[in-house]
């Protein structure tokens, strides 16, 4: 089910093209992989559709439809601009390559070596976000990226990057006054938002 | 490096842990678990250094540990030490199932290397036999992170 992305100047493909290419890589896979990301689709006549379920409500689009889509999405895409969405990611991608300049830097000076696979995910995955605030961003000892996000209520969610699409996660949720933890190593990169959000710690990544 | 190891240091006592670039966001003011794993300096236990030990005033006491550090080492521009409270730390591991404790283990001075009589080691950390960035390396790291109670500048001009 090819898709006809809508046709973009070039200085806005140069922001919007790692969306655009999340986009083809969800759309031209088979229905198995698309079940992975969180999303089925719905043939009907030569119009495929693309719909995702949010809590009650089916969001539908038709292919070539100019709407952004993400690999790891959210909910609740759908209803901002891009003009919105435009000036979120490119604070934080931004933010992501200065530090990343810095951490090399340093890296460096200390004779550590930064993982490409680590570097090359913790990047995609930067810019497949939305909406969130930048994260604590270092250099594990190993050569990987590390993303730390943590809010005033001493919750937490850090990714390390282990390559290969994989990430190692520590979460720590506050519930009551008690802090609960969850952890794990191999989650798939692509579940990994919608994980954040079933542990309920989806507002940790927009906190400041 | 280690002169030796002593006492436990008692419950209120606090410490520093010199904290690189690679582990410390300046930008965001926020510091890694990742602080608290292996270095190549930290063989028979994790190092920090006592505060006011070396001077009772806290502000003089920073001056004196940046100047014992940087006689040993290139403090990084970026770089900061943490501050976390032995009690608060020592709960932070709690749920691991092995001891912890902070010991005495004063460094004597060596050549133009500053003595530094305040060191101590964390004797549990780093795990035995694991590599850098496992997740109970990492876990261990992050408890100790939201034991941090205080930081400050490797660099006294970065004030």
């Amino acid at each position: 089910m090819p898709v006809k992305t809508p046709s973009r100047s070039p200085e806005e493909n140069k922001v919007f093209a790692p969306k655009w290419r999340a986009l083809q890589a969800v759309v031209i896979d088979d229905d198995q992989e698309l079940a992975d990301h969180g999303w089925s689709v719905i043939h009907s006549g030569n119009n495929g559709l693309l719909s995702k379920l949010f809590g009650a409500q089916e969001l539908s689009i038709n292919p070539g439809q100019p709407v952004l889509i993400r690999a790891g999405n959210f909910p609740g895409i759908f209803d901002d601009t891009e003009e919105q969405i435009e000036s979120v990611a490119v604070h934080w991608l931004t933010a992501f390559e200065e530090r990343l300049t810095e951490l090399t830097e340093i890296a460096s000076e200390e004779g550590v070596e930064i993982s490409k696979a680590s570097q090359k995910d913790a990047r995609l995955f930067a810019q497949s976000l939305y909406n969130t605030a930048r994260p604590g961003i270092f250099l594990v000892g190993n050569g990987n990226i590390r993303f730390v996000w943590t809010s005033d209520k001493k919750e937490q969610v850090g990714l390390q990057f282990r390559g290969k699409g994989k990430v190692q996660y520590v979460f720590f949720k506050n519930n009551e006054g008690q802090i609960e933890e969850t952890m794990g190593t191999n989650k798939p990169i692509a579940s990994i938002t919608d994980f954040i959000a079933l542990c309920g710690l989806r507002h940790v990544l927009s906190a400041q | 490096m280690a002169g030796g190891t002593g006492a436990k240091l008692p419950r209120k006592q606090n410490v520093v842990r010199y904290v690189g670039g690679l582990h410390y966001d300046r930008e965001k003011d926020q510091v890694a678990g990742s602080a608290f794993d292996r270095t190549t300096k930290d063989n028979d236990g994790l190092s920090f250094t006592q505060r006011r030990i070396l001077d009772a005033d806290s502000e003089a006491d920073k001056d004196s540990i940046r100047k014992v550090f940087a006689s040993r080492m290139s403090l990084g521009r970026t770089a900061c030490f943490a501050e976390l409270n032995v009690g608060k730390a020592l709960d932070a591991l709690d749920e691991f199932e092995q001891d912890f404790s902070f010991v005495e283990n004063p460094i004597p001075a060596e050549g133009d290397k500053l003595a530094n009589p305040a060191h101590v080691l964390l004797i549990g950390l780093p795990f035995k036999g694991e590599v850098v960035g496992t997740l109970r390396s990492e876990l261990a790291g992050d408890r100790l992170c939201r034991a941090i109670i205080g930081k400050f500048p490797a660099h006294k001009t970065a004030d």
